[in-house]
Formats: structure tokens, sequence, C-alpha cells
């Protein structure tokens, strides 16, 4: 391979690596403020897709319309399973969440099972398919477009909580919650709104996955493994991490590819994962759950 | 006196029931009691460690796979005798399991649960592209044609007993008393002196143990075995749901869960995807509501007071 | 002002919390003092909202409050500064200061509280854009009782402000805590160290194993026997 090709595939990898961080943000999200893993993550992004799915079909409009409708409902969805599922096994054990995500992750994959088989699915965006030629590289628009909707997400993540008030409290409550609880902030209510907006921002992911890749009921696992590595590649919470981490992931992919061959590049990137966590099991910067 | 002489008495009584009941039940209900009992041993060991040792694997698949394929390998390729395969590949998993304990588990709390989904993954994927054991296309157990599924009952019946009385021992055993002190709180255990990764080792290698065999009967009561649905996640959700809907920790909590649960499984089967749906959403309820449990419930409706960990 | 009435108070099956009655008036300086675990901070948890009392009540202004939830009851105009003062080290000065208005309506005019709070202490001013956590045990109380004050309170309650600080502090301390009282907030001040709360204060109580023992004027306080061999160190 030339030195062109191989530096397109770099370049590739790191937009790729865009798509990746837009997807680890609502686990990232979900994680720093719940302090939860959300083992359904993935099939979450998944049901988005599927949901995008629906109503492109029933409206026949643009994918990236879709998420108009879709967004919202995901907000909702993440808001009322804050509500009524974590917030309630919160108290019962740094394990049951565990237990509860990982039920709720095979609820989602048979529901989807049940209602649109095992038929491989995509969402067409024509338009992205075309070839594009930028200083001598051809990057991929569908990843391109991941890569740029993970930096304009990232900034509205960024400025959301910075400059308003639920979100400085989003960054309170998980500092010190009982402090919190005593200046007044309702840490249950903000759980609520925090894993809204992490739904919201997976329902963006899903349907940019959905875009990019095809999908079936049982793709979720695979995402949110992927998403886990790069959270844990950046640190948990961390916004600029899980950009880090998602490139470092794309990277692991593309370059696992052309050493291994598509048959193990998701092996090896698994396998990066695990070795990550064997020499610093943490995560490279730490921040335990 | 008397009173334990009776106690006995009933538990050799309903062993000699068991035991000959491949003489008088259909050959449809002798699968799906081999089935119980298959799922009542994986499930005992994995409910133990989560309730118990605090240490929830999502990654049972990994010996599942391990020990139906080595024990086709190890009748196939290399002549052993099937049943003494099946011993050889327990053994196997158990040492996998060793190994894996390693890396593994350093990792706390879901790390460690998303740890084990990653190492079975990895297995899986190599096991697609591994051609020694036919790769994607799978293996044909020829081995294993033949042999009756009442032959197949005895160690499945075998495998449920072993595994209800190695919780049992495990939990009333100073090691079980250090895993729950583990379960209770690792950092307090440890400041305490307990070696909590030796402890968890042990546990995590006496649980696949009884997981590889499962593996093992498994593979030749399907005589077929392929990748992706020999280390496939639903075992893993198969034994959780076993687990947590009959009241997780709990020796009796399984034997209820997996009659449901091979039940539903039975009774919904046309529809793809049903009845692990449903189960999903009474483990979710069971979770949120009434984390004891269906058998949690009953032996709180009639006032039970049984010795732990029953 | 604030009345508390035969206060019962548990954690769970265990009570910490003794037919607790109190009274503060308005415009004066309160001070609660007593051993370390005797109840102080249970107490103030109970009068913010964090805790539900079993038996008893608490009024304030009239209204009952001890029903009513952390927020409600900061809207209605009591704030409390917590012991440790527990800030939140992620984040700036300012953002402290604005997550204290958070509750209440400040909130929505938060340059007057601003500017009143940084007139009280200067450094935060300073200091606004710099990590909570990056600042000195003497800065931390500041910006704990700024905090405090940006819901613009009418009764304020300092739980043990002068922990771990230097003895220059603590009088730095005492002299805002004369300050908001001139500026009309009235304030109970919760104390283990009974010498410096007495002398800067209208009226004490003495809280032991979960009971109210002594209370009086602080002046006489400072006389009584008691009060002198238990708290004020001498023989």
């Amino acid at each position: 391979m030339d030195i062109l090709s191989f530096v397109n595939l770099i370049f590739n990898g790191l937009l790729l690596g865009g798509l990746f961080a837009l997807t680890a943000f609502g686990l990232s999200v979900f994680a720093g403020i719940m302090r939860v893993i959300n083992i359904a993550h993935g099939d979450f992004a998944i049901l988005a897709a599927y949901l995008a799915f629906s109503i492109i079909n029933f409206l026949k409009i643009d994918p990236f319309l879709s998420l108009l409708i879709v967004a919202p409902i995901m907000f909702v969805i993440g808001y009322l399973f804050q509500k009524f599922t974590i917030n309630r096994v919160l108290p019962m054990g740094a394990n049951q969440p565990v237990l509860v995500t990982f039920a709720l992750s095979i609820v989602i994959q048979n529901l989807l099972l049940l209602l649109f088989t095992a038929d491989a699915r995509s969402l067409i965006t024509p338009y992205l398919l075309t070839n594009i030629e930028l200083f001598g590289l051809n990057p991929s628009p569908r990843y391109a477009t991941g890569f740029i909707s993970a930096l304009i997400v990232f900034a509205a993540i960024f400025l959301f909580f910075k400059k308003t008030y639920l979100g400085k409290a989003m960054r309170a409550v998980p500092f010190d919650s009982e402090a919190a609880k005593m200046i007044g902030i309702k840490s249950d209510v903000v759980y609520n709104y925090a894993a809204g907006l992490a739904m919201l921002v997976v329902a963006i992911a899903g349907v940019l996955l959905g875009i990019t890749f095809t999908f079936y009921p049982d793709t979720g696992p695979m995402y949110v493994l992927l998403s886990f590595g790069v959270v844990v590649m950046g640190g948990l919470g961390s916004l600029k991490g899980s950009l880090v981490g998602g490139f470092i992931m794309g990277e692991a992919l593309v370059l696992g590819g052309f050493f291994f061959g598509s048959r193990f590049q998701l092996m090896f990137c698994y396998l990066v994962i695990l070795i990550i966590l064997y020499v610093k099991p943490q995560g490279l910067f730490g921040g335990r759950v | 006196m008397a009173n334990l002489k009776n106690y006995y008495t009933y538990i050799v009584i309903a062993l000699a029931l068991l035991a000959s009941l491949p003489l008088w039940v259909g050959g449809f209900l002798r699968d799906a009691l081999i089935l119980f009992f298959l799922y009542l041993a994986a499930a005992e060991v994995w409910g133990f460690m989560a309730k118990h040792a605090g240490i929830v694997s999502l990654g049972q698949q990994i010996f599942m796979g391990v020990g139906g394929y080595a024990t086709a390998v190890l009748c196939m390729y290399y002549g052993f005798p099937l049943w003494v395969s099946v011993i050889i590949a327990g053994l196997l998993g158990s040492g996998l399991a060793g190994v894996l304990s390693f890396p593994l588990l350093r990792l706390r709390g879901v790390y460690f649960s998303i740890g084990t989904f990653l190492a079975a993954e990895v297995i899986r994927l190599f096991f697609n592209s591994w051609e020694f054991v036919g790769a994607g296309k799978g293996l044909i157990f020829k081995g294993a044609y033949g042999i009756s599924t009442t032959l197949i009952y005895y160690p499945a019946l075998a495998l449920g007993i072993v595994s209800i009385f190695s919780v049992y021992f495990l939990y009333h055993s100073k090691l079980g008393f250090g895993l729950r002190s583990i379960g209770a709180d690792e950092d307090a255990a440890s400041g305490l002196g307990v070696n909590t990764f030796k402890c968890k080792a042990l546990c995590f290698i006496l649980a696949s143990l009884i997981t590889s065999l499962v593996g093992a009967v498994n593979a030749i009561h399907h005589t077929y075995l392929n990748p992706t649905s020999a280390f496939s996640i639903s075992w893993t959700v198969s034994f959780l749901f076993v687990a947590v809907i009959g009241g997780v920790g709990t020796i009796i909590g399984p034997v209820i869960g997996s009659a449901i649960f091979v039940g539903l499984g039975y009774l919904l089967s046309q529809y793809l995807g049903l009845s692990l749906l449903l189960e999903g959403l009474v483990v979710l309820a069971i979770l949120i509501a009434i984390p004891e449990g269906v058998w949690g419930v009953i032996s709180r409706k009639l006032k039970l007071k049984l010795k732990q960990p029953l | 002002m604030l009345e508390i009435n035969s206060l019962n108070v548990f954690y769970g099956d265990l009570q910490v919390l003794w037919d607790i009655s109190l009274k503060v008036d308005k415009g004066e300086i309160a001070t609660l003092i007593g051993p370390n675990g005797a109840g102080k901070t249970t107490l103030c948890k109970t009068i913010i909202g964090a805790l539900p009392p079993k038996k008893g009540s608490i009024t304030f202004m009239g209204k009952r409050i001890d029903k009513l939830s952390t927020p409600d009851i900061i809207r209605l105009g009591i704030t409390i500064v917590p012991e440790g003062r527990r800030l939140f080290g992620n984040m700036t000065v300012m953002e402290n200061l604005e997550l204290g208005a958070y509750a209440s309506e400040t909130r929505k005019k938060i340059d007057d509280a601003l500017e009143w709070v940084f007139n009280l202490f200067p450094v935060l001013r300073e200091r606004q854009n710099q990590l909570a956590g990056c600042l000195s045990g003497g800065e931390q109380q500041m910006l704990a009782i700024a905090r405090g004050l940006m819901s613009k309170p009418k009764f304020l309650i300092l739980d043990e402000p002068s922990l771990g600080l230097a003895p220059k502090i603590v009088t730095k301390v005492y002299e805002v805590i004369e300050r908001i009282r001139d500026e009309g907030v009235t304030v109970l001040l919760v104390e283990q160290y009974a010498g410096h709360a007495l002398e800067n204060s209208d009226k004490g109580f003495v809280l032991e194993n979960g009971r109210i023992v002594i209370e009086g004027p602080s002046e006489k306080l400072l006389k009584d026997e008691r009060v002198r061999k238990a708290y004020l160190g001498e023989e």
C-alpha cells in the first residue's frame, strides 16, 4: 500500500473516531453524572435507529430530519427510564444497576426482533454515498458527517454544562450530592434530566450509526462495548476524553483491519480495550464508577 | 435426631424419584428436564457469584462454549471416550477461568462485568475464524450421535444436584465466608486480611467448572456446535433470568426460576424473541420492585424461616 | 422568627434528638454549642428539610416548615452553610456562587446578589474564575458563606464555620457574621468551640446527647459554671 492510501486510511480512521466519540458521549454523560454504566447504551442507540427507520418509512422524510422526532422521543424515554428504573435501584447496591441495564438490553433487543425481524436495516442517504476528494485524500462522507456531528454535539453539551443552571447542577451533584441537596438541588430530578440529555445524544449517535452501518436488533452490544472502550480510554465523565478515546478507537479499528483483515478488526479493538483495562484497571485516566 | 433422619429420608426419596423420571416421562419432557437441570446448575453458581461474592459475570458463555468445543474436539480428534472428554473439558474450562482471573478480577464492579463480556466476544470471534474447529461453519459432534436423552438426563440431573450442594457448602465454608465479606464491602474485607483476589478467583474457577460441564453436556445433547450459538450472550442471559426470577443468591430460587424459564420458553417458542422479551420485563420488574424474586415472595408469604442460603 | 417545638428526630429506628425546643428572634445571633456527636448537625439538617422529624414542629415566620422540601424552605428564606464547607471543588468560585442562587428567586436577578457578596468578600471577586478546590481554607469558608448568602436569606445557619481555620481567619469570619447581622440577616451559629461563639452571639443553647440542657443569654452562659467547666476549659 502506498503512502497516500495509508494516510487516507488514517484520516478516515480519525473521522470514524469522531462517530465513535459521539456514540460514547451518551454513555459518558450517563456514567459521569449517575455513576452508572448503562449496559443497554448500544441498544438504545439501535432503538433510535429503528425509530428513525420507522418514521422514515412512514413519513418518507430524510433520516436527518427524522431526528427532529426521534431525539425528543429518546429524551423522554431517557427521563422516564431514569425516573422509574435507575433512581429506584440506585440505593440497592452497586450491582443492581448492572443487572437492570443488562436486562433492559435484552428486552430492547427482543422487542426490536419481534417488531422488525432479524433482517438487516439501514438508513439511506444517497447523497452521502458520493466520492469526495480533499487534498488528494478520499474522506468517507458518512464518516465525515459523523465526525462533524461529534464536534457540534460536543460543543453543545460543553456549553450546556458551562452556561446553564441545570448543566451546572449536573456537575455539582456527582461531586457532592449531599451538599447539593443542602443548597436546594434535587438530585433525583437532576438525574432525570441528565438521563434525558444522555439519550438525546444517543439518539443522534444512533441515527448516524444507522446511516453509516447496517444494523440488526442485536447490534447494540457491539456499540456499548466500543463506547465503553472509548470511555475507559478517555476517562469517565470527561467529554474531551471521549473525543480522544474515540479517535484512538477509530484508528484501532481501521488499523486492525489493515494489519489483520476485516475479520479480526473488531476482535483487535476488544483486545486493545482489555489490554488497557489490564494495565490500568481504572481506565487510562482513572475515575471509578 | 428423629427430625434429621426424616430430613435425609425425604432427600433420598426425592433423589430416587428424580432418578427414575426418564422411565415414565415422554421424550419431549425429557428434553425439557435436561434443559431444566442444566440451566439450574449454571444459574445456581452464577447467582451465588452475583449475590454473595459481588461478582456479576456476563461471560459465562465462555465456559459453555469451551466446555462444548473441548468435549467434541477431545472426543473426535483425540479419541478420548465421550464422558472422559466431558470431565477433561470441565477441567480445561476451569483452567481457562484461572487464567482469565488475572486480567479480569482486578477489575471492579461493572468494569469486571463488561470485561467478562469483552473476553467472551474475543473468544467467540476467535473461534469464528479458527479452522481447526470448523470456524464459522461449526462442528458436527458425530461422537455424540446415538446418545439417548435418557442417558444425557443423568449427567444433567447430577450437575444440578452437584451445583446445589456446591453452593450450599461453599456458602458455609471459610472461602464462602470470605467471599460474602468481599461481596458486602471489598475494601473492608481486604483491610481485614482477606485475600480478595484468591477468594474471587477460586469462586470464579468453581463456577466455571460447573458451567463448562454444563456446556459439555449441552453439546452432547445438541450434537452440533457453532461459535455464534456456543458463545452467545444468551447463555448468560438465561442464567441471569433463571437466578433473578427465582430469587438471586438463594438455592431454591433458581429451581423455581428454571422451571418458569424453560416452561415459558417452550410455550412461546413460535414467536421469536417473545419469551425472552416477557422474561426480560419480568426480570426488570423483579429487580426494581421485588428483588427477592418469586421464591423470596413465597417464603415471605409462607413465613418460612429457612437457613441460609436456601 | 424561627421556633422549634418538641422536635424528635430519628435516623431510621435510632432516636438522635429528643424534645428539642428553641426560639430565635429576628435580628439575633443565636448559637448552638455542644460536644461532637451531640446532634447539632442533625438539627441543622432537619431545619433545612434534609431530614424529616418524627414528632414536633418547626415554624418559620409563622409558617410550619417541618414537612417542606429543601428548595421550598430555601425559598422561604432559610439557608445553611454546611459543616466542612462542602464546596463544589470541581467548579469555579463564580459557579459555586451561582449554584447558591439555584433554588431561590435570586436566580433570575443574580447580579445584585453577586455584588452584595463580592462587597462582603472582596477576595472572592479577585478569584472568581479559580476552581474552588484551589482556595485556601479561609477563602473556602468565605466562599461557603457567600454561597449561602446568594439566596438572600432572612435566616442563615452556619454549621461550624471556624472548623480547621487559623485564629486570625476565625476572627475575620466572625467579623463577617456581625456584618451579615447588621445587614438584616438572623443567624444561627453552630459551634464546637464555645468561647468564640458565645462571645459573638446574643443567646445560646447547649445541646448534649440530643437534648438541650442549658439555654439563656450568651453573657450568662459565659459565666455559667457548667458551661465553663465543660466547654470553656476551666477546672
